[in-house]
């Protein structure tokens, strides 16, 4: 799976399921995924929710969802870039004054042909200098 | 007379151990080729890729404290490297220092422990991301794979420190770049740190 990997089809949407409560109100990114998904039942969705200082986003060219990395081990690891090579609007991130919030959910079995290697996965997630918690989902 | 056969026979002798020695090993911080990659802290220089001990720039644990467990790295905030017309010189390095401090049972699992340990390198302004698994680019010593009992490592905690090349792992590009840079194994994720790669 090394190095930057496709991105899949990746959106940029608030949905129900997304971790808002995980995150907080202060800075950071928070994910979401299933403990568990059964290979061939569909899509194994990540959904990630992430706040940063405005003036951390302007380091970023173009959108700071571009700097968003979601990282997949099994043991061997795997990276993407769900922002890159998406087409990315204004209203994609939430101006929250000082902050800007973004929303991230793709298929991690597609992108990452997890369906393919059953086992224990560890996903996890960073923009910038802001790491998520490392999630474990079991493929069977 | 006898003075003069002292000073031929000294200058002699020094002339054959030129001769005789091809190459002198080469020195931590002296690089793969000649030139050597300059680093921000200079201390980076002195670092030894593939090698498992602590030095100047390891990251450090309270060894007094149960709670300050985890996975630390440090590297140098500015790498000044050459470039040729296959990409990086050749004794260009991004040394990364690794510190971790887990269950004993936790490394035990794993042979080598490294194979978990993933490094991901973002670029701070386009966000390019790249990552790899640390497996050793070296063989390690026999000493290192002890076998262990079942239930021995139980309630034990272990560090280690190791070192490593980043350009020997990740294929970035020869270019001026800032990566955010952070490793993580099994549940434990690093701390973060800045690596600015400026070309000479």
């Amino acid at each position: 799976m090394n190095p930057p990997t496709a991105t899949g089809s990746p959106d940029f949407a608030s949905r129900a399921g997304s971790p808002d409560r995980a995150l907080g109100q202060g800075v950071g990114i928070a994910i979401a995924v299933p403990e568990s998904h059964r290979a061939g039942s569909g899509p194994l969705t990540l959904q990630g929710v992430f706040r940063i200082p405005k003036d951390e986003a302007a380091q970023v060219r173009g959108s700071c969802l571009n700097a968003v990395v979601v990282l997949v081990r099994q043991p061997v690891a795997g990276v993407c870039n769900p922002g890159q090579g998406a087409l990315l609007f204004d209203d994609d991130l939430v101006d929250e004054g000082a902050t800007v919030k973004g929303y991230f959910n793709m298929d991690l079995a597609d992108v990452f042909e997890m369906d393919a290697q059953p086992g224990v996965y560890r996903v996890s997630a960073s923009i910038l200098h802001h790491l998520s918690d490392v999630l474990a989902v079991e493929v069977a | 007379m006898g003075r003069n056969l002292w000073w031929l026979l000294a200058w002699g002798g020094v002339l054959a151990v030129a001769l005789l020695v091809p190459e002198f090993p080469a020195m931590p911080g002296q690089g793969k080729g000649g030139t050597m990659s300059r680093f921000e802290p200079e201390t980076f220089a002195d670092v030894v890729p593939g090698s498992f001990y602590d030095n100047d720039c390891s990251p450090q644990f309270d060894e007094l404290s149960e709670d300050d467990l985890g996975l630390r790295i440090n590297g140098p905030t500015k790498v000044q490297f050459g470039v040729d017309e296959e990409g990086f010189t050749p004794e260009t390095s991004i040394p990364l220092c690794l510190g971790l401090k887990v269950p004993a049972s936790l490394l035990a699992a794993h042979d080598p422990f490294t194979t978990q340990v993933v490094v991901v390198m973002a670029d701070k302004r386009t966000g390019a991301s790249y990552t790899a698994n640390l497996a050793p680019q070296r063989p390690i010593s026999q000493s290192a794979k002890r076998p262990v009992a079942p239930g021995e490592l139980e309630g034990q905690i272990t560090t280690k420190h190791f070192n490593v090349d980043l350009l020997e792992y990740m294929d970035l590009p020869p270019e001026a770049a800032t990566y955010i840079t952070y490793a993580t194994l099994e549940d434990y994720k690093s701390n973060t740190i800045e690596i600015e790669l400026v070309p000479e």
